[in-house]
């Protein structure tokens, strides 16, 4: 045994390379003392460091060539070794030819024609070897990160990168440091955690766990916040104390490895677009993780915003919109994950829809539409576990934190659709009351949103309100007629027996106007209407806005100037209370100054308008008004003024030189309007 | 209180669900308006009523419930109204969102 025998000392190096060992047998045996000396055969020397495992599997030409050696010069004959070893499959003639070359320029002794034979072969290899991480690589029993290379067959100067505590290494072009390291027991590869210096938002260094196998391959993250791609094992999570990866990933992971087996018997019989499109897989198995991984880290971190929310339910001036700002933003991130992993699930079906189109449009867009609502409902589903998890969560919190969920809780009971108020209604529960209560309850249940059909635009083609249809005319009139014919509607799905009745309970239920307060509410109610509808088109949730929504549109000027309900529910007016009195009541007032169509109001500020928006409906309609209030806002900016767009908590707000005050801005986008 | 009925569905972009889907999606969309109205009333009930509201929950007089209701100017059919509004809005986006999705 030479005394060079390779440097897989303490690592088996008997074991796993008995080839070599054959192999410097025989040149101990053919050429002892002569010239050839071991430096001519140090790339053999370095091939020791392969895997036996790994070469069986990935190299059977190589085994065959051990094989070729052994019966050499065991048997005697060269027959064997001059046939080629009979098992070397047929796709791997160009290697097991370079092999044999190579075997012939040894026995000849030609140190010109070894050279030669090592070159080419070590060109075969390397060519072989360039494959994604876990694919047709043999394992380095060196655990010193030679994890691509086929060392072997490898410059004997290459550096390998060294993997060890407190060691810097060049992970996707950015230096990491070195944490733990560990060799996988199952893969035998070695893992480590490594820390970045740049911090991310938490104020903690940005960790993540890698293999050997990573120090080559890119791994960006999706997004500045997510981090760096994680370790592909439950165990190696909970090896740094982190959450395991949801069963899914776990299953990408067995998938990637399934893929990269695939990739090396693709690799091995040269079918190069099977190699094309198992890189593919992998690519995309890769960016599965990631997202899946990220998903359940954004989840997590809902999970604790919304404890804290909970937990200082009341605080609202101490941090309170900071918590909720959070929850929100989070709420929209995870909406997004959600959405991109359904994408990807759903990537196949998406693709033959794409390939399909033009041939029959109108099918094509209605099974988009089915697609998509499947894709959504997908992530409702999953925000919903995601919302029940967290409860359950808090449900095992006994401090006085709780108390708030507590008693949401109680009042879910209560108050849900199939709640105990609901089945005392059931029991007949309204022959007991009287007075307001039989109004309130006379107004369920809702079974529909009010006033927001011409506002969102939705892909299955809702019905378009007359809204839409009625575009261009009296601005006032149209918000009053159409207003009673969504409260119709909503009347028809109403649980009532006459629609009269039920737009009167739902009048008085909905009063929130006393004598005491003037008509100016009234229109200015009506503007946070058509304010809301335009914020509805524009994707935004209705909030504060809609709970006006059905005071506005009953209590329309044009209708009824003076009819103001008192608390208590008085008898509305017969024309609020008669939505089968059509909008000519309304049209009889034409274009009119909304001042002037309230009885004793005040001024109701400068120009009356409460939002840049209500101003830009009574302009060009609500269809355009978002629109045309963005272009305004760049024909200002054009101009030299500071125009901002700012989304807060899903509204967006607009600033004219840092100013919010509606007037200036309605001033400056004014004098851009053509 | 509330009903999510198939209309509701159809207008915030799911009518076209199998069934099964559907149904699943229906409890969905009760459970947050559900969430909603809970976190609503705790808002207008407001901190210093948390308890006398808690004592009136763990009763089983439902119009008690009601006229307490209505005496601290909790409006329960506004406030449904309200969380069936934004829950509208919400999953209209989201449908919408997932339809540039799948045309991209």
């Amino acid at each position: 045994m030479s005394e060079k025998t390779p440097q897989t000392a303490g690592q088996g190096s008997s074991e796993k390379n008995a080839w070599v060992d054959t192999y410097n047998d025989m040149l101990q045996d053919k050429y002892k003392g002569d010239s050839f000396d071991e430096a001519e055969f140090g790339s053999a020397n370095q091939s020791e460091t392969a895997d036996s495992q790994g070469f069986s599997e990935k190299n059977p030409w190589v085994d065959a060539y051990d094989d070729m050696l052994h019966d050499k010069y065991t048997s005697g004959s060269f027959d064997e070794a001059e046939s080629g070893a009979p098992d070397v499959p047929e796709t791997a003639d160009s290697q097991k030819n370079l092999a044999a070359a190579l075997y012939e320029a040894y026995a000849s002794g030609d140190v010109g024609a070894v050279k030669k034979a090592k070159e080419a072969l070590r060109s075969s290899v390397s060519a072989q070897v360039e494959t994604p991480s876990s694919a047709a690589k043999p394992e380095a029993a060196d655990s010193q990160g030679s994890s691509e290379k086929n060392t072997w067959v490898d410059d004997e100067q290459s550096q390998e990168p060294v993997i060890e505590p407190g060691a810097t290494v060049s992970i996707s072009g950015q230096e990491w440091t070195v944490g733990a390291v560990r060799e996988n027991p199952r893969t035998g590869k070695v893992e480590f955690v490594a820390y970045h210096p740049d911090e991310n938002d938490h104020g903690r260094n940005t960790r993540g766990m890698f293999s050997e196998d990573d120090l080559k391959v890119t791994k960006e993250p999706v997004s500045p916040e997510i981090g760096p791609a994680p370790a592909p094992t439950a165990e190696d999570y909970e090896a740094v104390g982190q959450t395991p990866p949801s069963a899914e990933t776990s299953d990408s992971v067995g998938n990637e490895k399934n893929l990269a087996a695939a990739l090396n018997e693709a690799y091995a019989n040269g079918d190069v677009e099977a190699v094309k499109n198992i890189k593919e897989g992998l690519l995309q198995n890769r960016e599965s993780e990631v997202l899946e991984d990220s998903l359940a880290r954004v989840r997590k971190e809902y999970a604790a915003a919304r404890v804290d929310v909970e937990s200082h339910f009341f605080k609202k001036f101490f941090g309170g919109k900071d918590r909720q700002q959070r929850l929100d933003d989070l709420a929209e991130q995870m909406k997004g994950l959600e959405l991109a992993v359904a994408k990807q699930k759903f990537a196949s079906e998406i693709q033959q829809l794409k390939d399909r189109a033009g041939e029959d449009d109108e099918e094509a867009q209605q099974q988009q539409e089915a697609l998509a609502g499947l894709m959504a409902a997908h992530v409702v589903e999953n925000m919903q576990k995601t919302e029940q998890e967290t409860a359950d969560q808090f449900d095992t919190m006994l401090d006085e934190r709780s108390k708030v969920h507590k008693i949401m809780a109680k009042a879910g009971r209560w108050f849900t659709k199939d709640g105990r108020m609901k089945q005392w209604l059931k029991l007949g529960g309204t022959g007991a009351v009287a007075g307001a209560v039989t109004k309130m309850v006379a107004g369920w249940p809702v079974t529909t949103a009010v006033g927001l059909a011409a506002g969102v635009g939705v892909g299955n083609a809702v019905k378009q309100s007359v809204l839409e249809e009625r575009r261009g005319e009296q601005r006032l009139n149209i918000d009053a007629s159409d207003a009673q014919l969504a409260l119709q509607q909503e009347a028809k799905n109403a649980n009532a027996s006459d629609e009269n009745e039920a737009l009167g309970a739902m009048v008085e239920a909905s009063v929130g106007l006393t004598k005491e307060e003037s008509e100016k509410k009234q229109e200015e109610l009506r503007k946070k209407v058509r304010g809301a509808m335009g914020k509805f088109a524009l994707g935004f949730a209705a909030g504060g806005a809609a709970a006006n929504l059905l005071q506005s549109t009953l209590f329309g000027a044009e209708h009824a100037p003076t009819a103001v309900a008192s608390e208590g529910g008085s008898t509305p007016s017969p024309d609020v209370a008669t939505p089968g009195s059509d909008a000519t009541a309304g049209a009889e007032l034409g274009r009119a100054n909304p001042v002037d169509l309230v009885s004793g109001t005040e001024g109701l500020g400068s120009g009356g308008y409460e939002y840049p928006w209500d101003w830009a409906s009574e302009m060009f309609g609500d269809a355009d008004a978002a629109q045309r209030l963005h272009e305004l806002g760049e024909a200002a900016q054009a101009n030299g003024h500071n125009v901002e767009w700012i989304s807060v908590g899903g509204t967006e707000m607009v600033t004219v030189d840092g100013i919010y005050d509606t007037q200036y801005v309605v001033d400056v986008l004014s004098q851009y309007v053509n | 209180m509330f009903e999510i009925t198939d209309e509701f569905l159809a207008q915030a972009g799911f009518g076209a669900l199998p069934a099964e889907d559907k149904e699943t999606m229906r409890r969905n969309a009760e459970q947050r308006v559900s969430t909603k109205i809970t976190e609503k009333v705790i808002v207008v009930v407001g901190e210093e009523n948390l308890d006398a509201f808690e004592n009136m929950l763990d009763g089983d007089d439902a119009l008690a419930l009601l006229n307490w209701c209505q005496e601290h100017g909790i409006d329960l059919t506004n406030i449904t109204q309200e969380s069936m509004n934004e829950t509208m809005a919400e999953l209209q986006k989201l449908y919408n969102d997932a339809l540039n999705a799948v045309r991209e």
